[in-house]
């Protein structure tokens, strides 16, 4: 049974933590005068949003408040910058309650009515404990702040490239100054950082420090009826879709081409280019693994002759479209079919290896 | 790896917030990239301790000890944590696996707690202990860092403690039972024969024991022997036949416990008197046999056997009356065959719902001829009056009326199978064994 007393504390302690934003969000509202025409009139609509932002941001607060959550709490802030006001994101009066919030949510949920009574703790030990704790957490803040200003200098310097070889430069651009790009050449560094990292100490923590419950836990969570995979199937998987990719790529971008769907520019035209190489090559992975996985792993399901048909009528389809192939023709023109598949295939590769080179030269592994 | 520890929803408004400031920082809208970054590594620095914490509480050594035996008595169960280490456990949250028909009365049924670096905790709780075998923990564990944004999976911490609680025997009813019996100590027949009590002395007789020749008379020139008072003893068998219903009534007062009281006592006087005493259990399916004993080791071995009796195994029994049945011939091939060609006593106490038919199928016993079996059928529905005002009683009595002749009904029908059946209240049941009991001392 939960603690009432804890309770009340907690709602305390979050309304305490949460007044500088509510002060400012009310501070705002209250140098406003509100006309409801004014809201309403489209001439206006920054006015509108801004007076909706605070509102919704004083709305979440409130709610943050009452309920302890940290999410409303973000939201709250995200309102606030939504209106420009960028210096709630960079005080620790205003992000402090992210993180307490957690502290607070955890005690209340947790913290049971006569627990007192059932803890024997000497206080020394409850002080060793908590001093511990705030050093760990110190430290890791601090730790975090070197950390994070080594990677993201790292990122300035990827973002700062610069590419003399003209096919690449079209991308790199992409990836380098445009926010977009450049949020996804970030989110996926940082997605890649996190996950080897996490896996890297999760096996450096078990190694250092065995245990037979937590390996039982983790063995256990595994689904058991799992098929056993042969080893290094996703490269054989890679290797075999590498090789029938070059054809299908040709006969798609053939396709959109007679569809007038390929972009005009010319630096369109190349990133539109790279995009599909890396499609047709993901898709027609998968495709191959589920075919393959039916060999592999005596899989019956219907899903691996599905993606068989679905790769013959892909194919059919394309053929039929560009007009390659006529069934009601008697025979197939085999005209120059070795310089004809020869020039595919070199286009193909030549455009995903200069993926590859530019992935390589952002990571600054190549020059 | 990733069911070592898992994320909670909290977390996403760290991830939320970082992410929006490094996007603020790309869209260059602010400088808050670096801000951004720091609170993910913060976060992965942070889910390395849960790591690192998580398998330190796994290897954490735990001391387990209970303190309480009796019926009634505060059943006091500690878990000590050490942590050898120098890392800090924080917040562990601690739940304890009990079960739900014990009462808890001191402490709480969890807990969140910090284990020091290279120090000890001890979390204990006191329930009221209750008679029968109880099983208690092991304690569920699951790490938290301090901010609740990770959540270790759930860690078994301790054994299980099997606690066995014995009935607790009431003084007052002890008494009653003194009063009702017809002497104190050894129970003699006003005959002579094999005993320890000097009874009187006669004159030799070719043949006697020489050990017996009463060594004062042959002073005075006259041969005699010592006669002793025969020792009159019975041999009582307790055949208990537990099922749900007895589980069913106010905490420490239910017939189940009431019985176990009441054979408790029972038995100690029987002991008193040096009888031979024995108890058979039905419960939840298993039969608790019991060994057979005189005097305070068969006492002590009745006890013994109702401390074993398995309260979660009566709660999840899911047999029906052909198990029952199957059960009961069981028990009466053993009850035949272990035991002596004596009479015996059989007191037998069931159900109102099993009542007619453990009648049915023990009143082939009586065809052996040294059984003699006596029924006890407690009225369910009249435990826990004590708890409760006169008047209040009296309504309660009219209103189970219709119950009360159906229990008269049962017996009348037992009766009539030769069987000495006998409804019983919780104040007369005692007084009722014990009286049917010297009624049939030789």
């Amino acid at each position: 049974m939960r603690s009432i007393y804890i309770t009340v504390a907690t709602s305390i302690v979050s309304a305490v933590l949460a007044f500088p934003l509510l002060a400012i969000s009310l501070s705002m509202i209250a140098g406003y005068t509100i006309d409801l025409k004014d809201i309403f009139d489209l001439r206006n609509i920054y006015s509108t949003i801004r007076i909706a932002s605070i509102l919704l941001s004083t709305i979440f607060i409130i709610l943050a408040v009452l309920t302890i959550n940290s999410i409303l709490y973000v939201i709250a802030l995200i309102s606030h910058v939504v209106i420009g006001n960028y210096e709630v994101l960079l005080s620790p009066i205003y992000l402090l309650p992210i993180i307490f919030y957690g502290l607070l949510k955890v005690l209340s949920e947790g913290w049971r009515r006569d627990q007192v009574k059932s803890i024997n703790i000497s206080i020394s030990g409850l002080l060793l404990t908590i001093v511990s704790l705030i050093v760990i957490i110190s430290s890791a803040i601090i730790l975090s702040y070197y950390i994070g200003s080594i990677i993201w200098g790292y990122i300035i310097a990827i973002r700062s490239i610069n590419i003399d070889v003209l096919v690449l430069r079209s991308l790199a651009d992409f990836l380098t100054i445009n926010p977009l790009g450049s949020t996804i050449l970030v989110g996926l560094s940082i997605v890649g950082f996190y996950v080897l990292f996490r896996e890297f100490t999760e096996i450096l923590v078990l190694y250092i420090n065995p245990s037979r419950q937590v390996a039982l836990n983790a063995l256990k969570s595994i689904d058991f009826d799992v098929p056993f995979k042969p080893p290094l199937s996703s490269l054989r998987n890679m290797i075999i879709s590498l090789s029938i990719a070059p054809p299908f790529y040709y006969l798609i971008a053939q396709t959109l081409d007679r569809f007038n769907l390929m972009p005009e520019s010319l630096v369109a035209s190349i990133l539109f280019k790279w995009l599909l190489s890396v499609l047709v090559l993901t898709i027609l992975w998968i495709i191959v693994s589920k075919l393959l996985t039916r060999l592999d792993e005596s899989d019956p399901s219907l899903l691996s002759i599905a993606s068989g048909l679905i790769l013959i009528l892909l194919l059919y389809s394309l053929v039929y479209i560009l007009g390659l192939w006529d069934p009601r023709a008697e025979s197939l023109s085999l005209e120059n079919a070795d310089l004809y598949l020869k020039r595919v295939i070199f286009n193909y590769y030549s455009t995903l290896f200069s993926i590859v080179e530019l992935i390589l030269i952002l990571l600054g592994v190549a020059p | 790896m990733s069911s070592i520890v898992s994320p909670t929803s909290r977390l996403m408004a760290l991830v939320i917030l970082a992410s929006s400031l490094i996007a603020l920082d790309l869209f260059m809208v602010a400088s808050t990239g670096l801000l951004g970054l720091a609170i993910i590594v913060f976060i992965l620095i942070l889910r390395v301790y849960v790591v690192l914490a998580q398998t330190v509480l796994a290897n954490i050594r735990v001391i387990t000890s209970y303190d309480g035996i009796r019926e009634g008595d505060p059943l006091k169960v500690a878990y000590t944590m050490c942590n050898e280490t120098v890392v800090p456990i924080a917040i562990v949250e601690l739940s304890l696996a009990y079960p739900e028909y014990l009462k808890i009365i001191e402490g709480s049924p969890g807990a969140l707690i910090l284990i020091p670096p290279r120090g000890c905790i001890t979390y204990k709780t006191v329930f009221l202990a209750r008679v029968g075998k109880h099983r208690i923990g092991p304690l569920r564990a699951v790490l938290r860092d301090p901010f609740g944004f990770f959540k270790g999976a759930e860690l078994k911490l301790g054994d299980i403690l099997e606690v066995s609680i014995r009935p607790r025997e009431g003084e007052v009813l002890r008494k009653i039972l003194l009063n009702i019996a017809r002497s104190t100590g050894l129970s003699k027949a006003r005959r002579a024969g094999e005993g320890s009590e000097f009874y009187f002395t006669r004159d030799y007789r070719p043949g006697d024991d020489l050990k017996r020749i009463y060594w004062k008379a042959l002073a005075k020139m006259r041969l005699a022997v010592r006669e002793y008072e025969r020792e009159s003893m019975i041999y009582t068998l307790f055949l208990l036949l537990i099922d749900k219903s007895m589980l069913y009534g106010p905490y420490l007062n239910t017939p189940l416990e009431h019985i176990s009281r009441i054979i408790a006592i029972v038995s100690r006087h029987l002991a008193e008197k040096n009888d031979w005493i024995n108890s058979i259990i039905l419960a939840g399916g298993r039969l608790q046999i019991g060994i057979p004993g005189r005097g305070r080791r068969g006492y002590v071995n009745i006890i013994n056997n109702i401390s074993s009796i398995d309260y979660m195994s009566i709660m999840n029994d899911r047999s029906d009356s052909e198990n029952l049945k199957a059960l009961l011939r069981s028990t009466i091939s053993t009850i035949v065959s272990t035991t002596p060609r004596s009479p015996i006593n059989l007191i037998v106490i069931a159900s109102l719902d099993n009542a007619t038919s453990v009648a049915s199928e023990l009143k082939h016993l009586q065809y052996l001829g040294k059984f003699t079996i006596h029924m006890f059928i407690p009225i369910p529905h009249l435990y826990g009056l004590e708890k409760i005002s006169p008047f209040e009683r009296a309504i309660y009595r009219i209103k189970t009326f219709s119950d009360t002749s159906r229990a008269q009904s049962i017996v009348r029908d037992i009766r009539r199978t030769g069987i000495r059946a006998l409804a019983v209240t919780p104040w007369d049941m005692a007084t009722r064994i014990i009286a049917r009991i010297e009624r049939m001392r030789v």
